[in-house]
C-alpha cells in the first residue's frame, strides 16, 4: 500500500506545487440535470486518489471528465498546471481502465497491450519487448497469442492495465476496475494493483469505486463524492476516524449518531464512555458503526453501563448483528454486534458497551443539531420485526 | 493554443502538439459536411428527379384519373396482391424463422443461403423462373402472389429468426410449467415477443410486394397490372406524365405509411426477455417437429421454381440442349444491339461501379448516423436514406432525364449514370446491413482507443472499420447482386447499345421466337448461378452479425 503524502494536509486546501492534476470548480451537465457541481480536486504527482460514492453519484462522469470524454459546463481541469480545455482525449496521455475491460475483441491479446505502442509508432521489435515485460508485470506472461474472448474476468482486467500501462500514462484512471469480480479474485487483483501503484515510478492515478475495501487499500486519499460534490477529501485513516459530516459516516457505515462531551480524551454520552485520544475537551457528536457498539447478554453487575432490549438478531458470517432498544433518551435504537458466548435471543436484555475501534468523531459542523436519530434496521431484516 | 503533452520518458514518436481548439471545430465541420455530402446526393440523385417527375405531372393535373374506377381498381389490385405475397410470405416464412433460430440441424448454413438466394434474385428472373414452372406465358395473377411471396421469405425468416434466436427461451418454459400447450404457449408468450420483428418484416415485405415491378411485368402481361407497372407503361409507352404523376403520388403516400409502420415497429424491439446473445440450438422434440416439417416443405417450394428455370434453359423443343446459352455470343438474332457476353460484361461493370459507389455513400451515412448526438436527426436522416426503397425506380430513372442534364457536365450520357440509379437502390441494403452492426459496437471500446493515443479517424479504423469488416464485405455482396438484378431504373436508363443481362432479358422476352426463349432462360440461368455463389460466398463469411438482413 502506498504510503500516504500528504501529511497534515487535510480537505481540500490547495497545496503550494503545481505538479499533477487539478480541478477547479468542474461542472459537468447532461441536458438539465447537474452530473457533478463545483468539484474542486487534487492529485499531486504520484498520488493514488480514490473517488468513493453510491452509484449514481457521478464518479464515472468524473473520471470521464479527466479522460476528456465529457465537456465540463464551467470550472477547469489542469495536469501539471496546464489547463487541458481543448486538449482532446488521445492526446491527453492519460491511460483509463474500465469497468469490464474493453479490450479489443479482433486483436489478440498482445495486440491490446501494443495499442499505444502502435499508435505512437513505436516498431514492431520495440513493441512485442514492451508487451511481454507488461504481460509479466500482470502475471500473464504466455498469453500473447490468446484471443481475448478466452480470458477470464480477472485476466482480461489485468491485460486491460497491461494495456493502459503500455501508453506509459502520465496518469492511471481506474473505473471500478475490480468490481466486475468475485470477491476472491478481488482480494488478490487487489493486492497486485497496490503493488504497481506503490512502485517507485508509479503514476499518479485516480480510481473510482463504490467499495470501501478497495478504496482503501489502494489510496493515499480518498474523496466522497455525494450527487456529483465531493464531501470531503481525506488520507483513509483520517477519513475513517474523522468523517467531517453524517452523510459521510453514513456513506462509511456509521448507522447511530449521538452527541457526547469530551473530557481527557474520552468522551461521555448516552451508550457510555469511549476514548478519543485525539480530541480535546468539548461537545462532541459520534458516528458509531455496529461494530463499535458491543452488546453481551444479561445485565452486567454493577449496572454502570447502559442496557438494552434485542429488537432483530441477525447472523452474519462472522458475527452476529442486533437492533437493540436502547429505551427512551437521545438514542432509541442502535445497531450493535454480539460478543460473548451467548448469542442474545429477541426480546432478551443486553448490556451496550462503547468500543473505539468503530466509533468515529465527526469533525465538520453537525455538533449542533440535536436531533434524535433512529437507527435504520441491520440491511436484509431477519424475521418480522415486533 | 499549443500544448505539450508527450508523456515521460516515452518514445514520443507520434504525438504532437496541436491547436486543439480548432481541432474540435475541425471536427465538428468535418462531419457536418460528411452529413450534407450524403444528403446533397440524395437531395441531388433522388428528391430532385422525383420532384421535377411530380411537378411536371401536377403541373397539368389530372384529376380525373382518381375519379376513374380503373385507377382504383389498379390500386385495389396493387394493395391486394401485395396483402395476399405477404400472408403467404409471412407462413411460410415463421417455420424457417423457427428452424433457423431454435433447431440444431446440419448444413444451415447451406440452407440458410438457399433461403437467402430468392431475395437478391433479379426480379424478371423470379418471374421467368416462374413462367417456366407453369409452363405458360398466360398472364397469370395467382402467379404474381406466389413469385411475391417466394422473393420475400428470406426476409420474414432472418428478421423474425434474429429477434427469435435471442429471445429468452425459459419465457417460454415458464408458460409451459404453468401449464400451457406447445400452441398455446406459441401463441400466447412466443408471438407476442416476436411482435416488433413480425411487424417490422411486415411492413418491409408489404413495400416490396406493392412496389415489385419485374414480377409484375413478366407475369401479369397486360392484364395485371400494379401503380408500379402502371406507372412504367405510361410513362414510358403513353407519355402520360400527369397520370403517371398522378399515380407516384398515390404510391408515395403508401409507402410512407409502409415505412412509418415499420420505423415503429423498429423502435418498439429489444422488447423484455430479448438476451444479447444467440440461446443454443437443439434438437427439435415432440411438437416441435411440426414446424420443422413445414420448414422442409417450404424449403422444397423454394428450390422448385429455381429447378424449373435451370430445367428450362436446358430444353429446347426437341429435347435437351444447349442452344441458349451457345446463342449467348450473338445477338439473339438482333433482339439485342450486343451479344449476350457483352451484356454479361456490362452488368458486372456496372454493378462494380454501383457498389463502391453505394459503399461510399453508405458507410459515409453510417459514419454520420453513428456519430450523431441528435438522436431525431439521425432518425430522421435514417429515414430519409430509405425512401428510395420504396419509391418507384421507375419514377427515380425517367426523373433523370429531366434533371439531370442541368448540372455541368451531361451525365444523361455518361457511363455511370446507370451506376448511380442503382447504387440509390443498393444504398439502404448497404446501411440497413452495416449500421446495426456499428450500432452494437460499445462507444466504450471507442474511449479506450482514446485513451491510448488514437485519434478520431484513427479510433474509426482501429476499432470500428476491423469489428465491421464482416458486415461491409456482406453489404458489399448483397449490394453487388442486387445491382446486377436492377431492372427499374436500369431498364429506364440504360442506352440500347450498352444493355445489362436484365434488361437483354426483356428485349429478348418481348420478340417471340424460340431462340430468343431459350437465351433469355439461359441469361436468367446464368444470373441466378451469379447470384448463388455470391450469396454462399457471404453466408459462409459471416457467423453471427446482428445486421437486419
Amino acid at each position: 500500500m502506498g504510503v500516504a503524502r500528504s501529511g497534515a494536509v487535510r480537505g481540500t486546501e490547495p497545496s503550494d506545487t503545481d505538479d499533477g492534476l487539478r480541478m477547479n470548480a468542474v461542472t459537468v451537465r447532461y441536458g438539465g440535470t447537474t452530473v457533478l457541481s463545483e468539484v474542486d480536486l487534487e492529485v499531486p504527482r504520484g498520488e493514488v486518489l480514490a473517488v468513493l460514492g453510491p452509484s449514481g453519484c457521478g464518479k464515472s462522469t468524473l473520471l470521464r471528465t479527466i479522460a476528456g470524454l465529457e465537456s465540463l459546463a464551467a470550472g477547469e481541469v489542469r495536469f501539471d498546471g496546464r489547463d487541458l480545455s481543448g486538449v482532446p482525449v488521445h492526446r491527453r496521455g492519460f491511460g483509463m481502465v474500465f469497468q469490464d475491460g474493453q479490450l479489443f475483441g479482433h486483436r489478440d491479446v498482445a495486440g491490446n497491450v501494443e495499442f499505444a505502442l502502435r499508435m505512437r509508432g513505436v516498431g514492431r521489435k520495440e513493441r512485442r519487448a514492451e508487451a511481454d515485460r507488461l504481460l509479466e508485470l500482470v502475471g500473464l506472461a504466455g498469453y500473447q497469442r490468446r484471443r481475448v474472448r478466452q480470458l477470464s474476468g480477472g485476466q482480461a482486467q489485468r491485460v486491460a492495465l497491461a494495456r493502459a500501462l503500455a501508453a506509459e500514462p502520465r496518469m492511471l484512471l481506474l473505473d471500478e476496475p475490480l468490481s466486475g469480480l468475485d470477491r476472491a479474485l478481488r482480494d488478490r487483483l487487489t493486492v497486485d494493483l497496490a503493488r504497481l501503484l506503490s512502485a517507485e515510478d508509479s503514476p499518479t492515478a485516480v480510481m473510482v469505486t463504490h467499495d470501501l475495501d478497495e478504496a482503501f487499500a489502494l489510496a493515499d486519499r480518498v474523496a466522497v463524492l455525494h450527487e456529483g460534490r465531493v464531501l470531503q477529501t481525506d488520507e483513509p485513516r483520517r477519513l475513517w476516524r474523522a468523517p467531517r459530516d453524517e452523510r459521510v459516516a453514513r456513506f462509511l457505515g456509521c448507522t447511530t449518531f449521538l452527541d457526547a462531551h469530551v473530557t481527557d480524551g474520552l468522551a461521555s454520552g448516552p451508550l457510555g464512555t469511549v476514548s478519543t485520544p485525539e480530541q480535546p475537551d468539548g461537545p462532541v457528536r459520534l458516528g458509531l458503526r455496529p461494530v463499535g457498539v458491543r452488546a453481551r447478554a444479561g445485565r452486567c453487575p454493577g449496572g454502570a453501563e447502559t442496557t438494552g432490549r434485542v429488537v432483530e438478531r441477525m447472523h452474519r458470517h462472522d458475527h452476529v448483528r442486533l437492533l437493540v432498544d436502547a429505551g427512551e433518551g437521545q438514542v432509541n435504537r442502535v445497531e450493535a454486534v454480539a460478543e460473548g458466548a451467548e448469542i442474545p435471543e429477541q426480546g432478551e436484555e443486553v448490556a451496550l458497551r462503547l468500543d473505539p475501534v468503530g466509533v468515529a468523531v465527526l469533525s465538520g459542523a453537525s455538533r449542533q443539531r440535536r436531533t434524535r436519530t433512529a437507527a435504520s434496521p441491520p440491511s436484509g431484516r431477519p424475521g418480522t420485526p415486533e | 493554443m499549443t500544448v505539450d503533452l508527450s508523456p515521460r520518458g516515452s518514445p514520443s514518436a507520434g504525438r504532437r502538439d496541436v491547436g486543439t481548439d480548432n481541432g474540435v471545430l475541425l471536427r465538428r465541420v468535418g462531419w457536418s459536411a460528411c452529413a450534407l455530402l450524403v444528403l446533397g446526393f440524395l437531395g441531388v440523385f433522388f428528391a430532385w428527379p422525383v420532384l421535377a417527375i411530380l411537378h411536371r405531372g401536377l403541373s397539368t393535373p389530372d384529376p380525373g384519373l382518381l375519379a376513374e374506377p380503373q385507377t382504383w381498381r389498379l390500386v385495389a389490385f396493387t394493395v391486394g396482391q401485395a396483402a395476399a405475397s405477404t400472408a403467404l410470405a409471412l407462413v411460410a416464412g415463421l417455420p424457417l424463422a423457427f428452424l433457423f433460430a431454435r433447431v440444431r440441424i446440419p448444413g444451415k448454413v447451406l440452407l440458410r443461403a438457399l433461403v437467402t438466394v430468392p431475395f437478391v434474385l433479379p426480379t424478371l428472373v423470379v418471374g421467368m423462373a416462374f413462367r417456366a414452372l407453369l409452363g405458360t406465358d398466360e398472364p397469370n395473377a395467382f402467379a404474381i402472389v406466389l413469385a411475391n411471396a417466394f422473393f420475400n421469405v428470406a426476409v420474414v425468416a432472418r428478421t423474425v429468426g434474429g429477434l427469435w434466436a435471442r429471445l429468452d427461451r425459459r419465457a417460454e418454459d415458464a408458460a409451459r410449467s404453468l401449464g400451457a400447450g406447445p400452441l398455446r404457449t406459441f401463441r400466447t408468450v412466443t408471438l407476442p415477443a416476436l411482435r416488433p420483428a413480425v411487424f417490422s418484416a411486415v411492413a418491409v415485405v408489404f413495400l416490396f410486394c406493392s412496389t415489385s415491378f419485374g414480377v409484375v411485368l413478366v407475369l401479369g402481361g397486360g392484364r395485371y397490372r400494379t401503380l408500379e407497372t402502371e406507372i412504367y407503361l405510361r410513362t414510358v409507352r403513353l407519355l402520360d406524365l400527369s397520370g403517371a404523376a398522378t399515380l407516384s403520388l398515390v404510391q408515395l403516400a403508401a409507402v410512407l405509411a409502409a415505412l412509418t409502420v415499420a420505423a415503429f415497429a423498429r423502435r418498439r424491439g429489444g422488447a423484455a426477455g430479448v438476451s444479447g446473445s444467440e440461446v443454443p440450438t437443439r434438437r427439435p422434440r415432440g411438437a416441435e417437429w411440426a414446424p420443422v416439417a413445414a420448414a422442409g416443405a417450404v424449403l422444397l417450394a423454394l428450390v422448385v421454381p429455381i429447378a424449373a428455370l435451370v430445367v428450362r434453359s436446358l430444353r429446347s423443343r426437341d429435347g435437351w440442349s444447349l442452344d441458349g446459352y451457345r446463342a449467348l455470343s450473338g445477338t439473339g438474332q438482333g433482339a439485342l444491339e450486343v451479344s449476350g457476353w457483352q451484356a454479361a460484361w456490362n452488368s458486372a461493370h456496372t454493378a462494380f461501379d454501383a457498389t463502391w459507389m453505394a459503399l461510399l455513400l453508405g458507410l459515409l451515412a453510417c459514419a454520420v448516423l453513428v456519430t450523431s448526438r441528435r438522436r431525431w436527426a439521425a432518425e430522421l436522416m435514417d429515414a430519409a436514406l430509405m425512401l428510395p426503397l420504396g419509391v418507384s425506380a421507375v419514377t427515380v430513372g425517367f426523373g433523370y432525364l429531366i434533371t439531370l442534364h442541368l448540372l455541368p457536365g451531361d451525365l444523361r450520357t455518361s457511363p455511370l449514370l446507370v451506376p448511380l440509379a442503382q447504387a440509390l437502390v443498393i444504398t439502404p441494403l448497404v446501411i440497413r446491413v452495416v449500421l446495426p452492426v456499428l450500432r452494437s459496437v460499445d462507444d466504450r471500446l471507442r474511449a479506450a482507443a482514446a485513451t491510448l493515443g488514437a485519434g478520431p479517424l484513427r479510433t474509426r479504423r482501429e476499432v470500428d472499420l476491423p469489428l465491421a469488416a464482416r458486415a461491409v464485405v456482406t453489404a458489399a455482396g448483397f449490394g453487388f447482386v442486387v445491382a446486377l438484378g436492377e431492372f427499374g431504373a436500369t431498364g429506364f436508363l440504360a442506352r440500347p447499345e450498352s444493355p445489362t443481362l436484365p434488361v437483354a432479358v426483356s428485349e429478348l422476352i418481348a420478340r417471340p421466337g424460340e431462340l430468343t426463349t431459350q437465351m433469355a432462360y439461359a441469361v436468367c440461368a446464368l444470373l441466378m448461378v451469379v447470384t448463388v455463389v455470391a450469396v454462399l460466398v457471404i453466408e459462409t463469411l459471416r457467423t453471427d452479425s446482428p445486421g437486419e438482413f
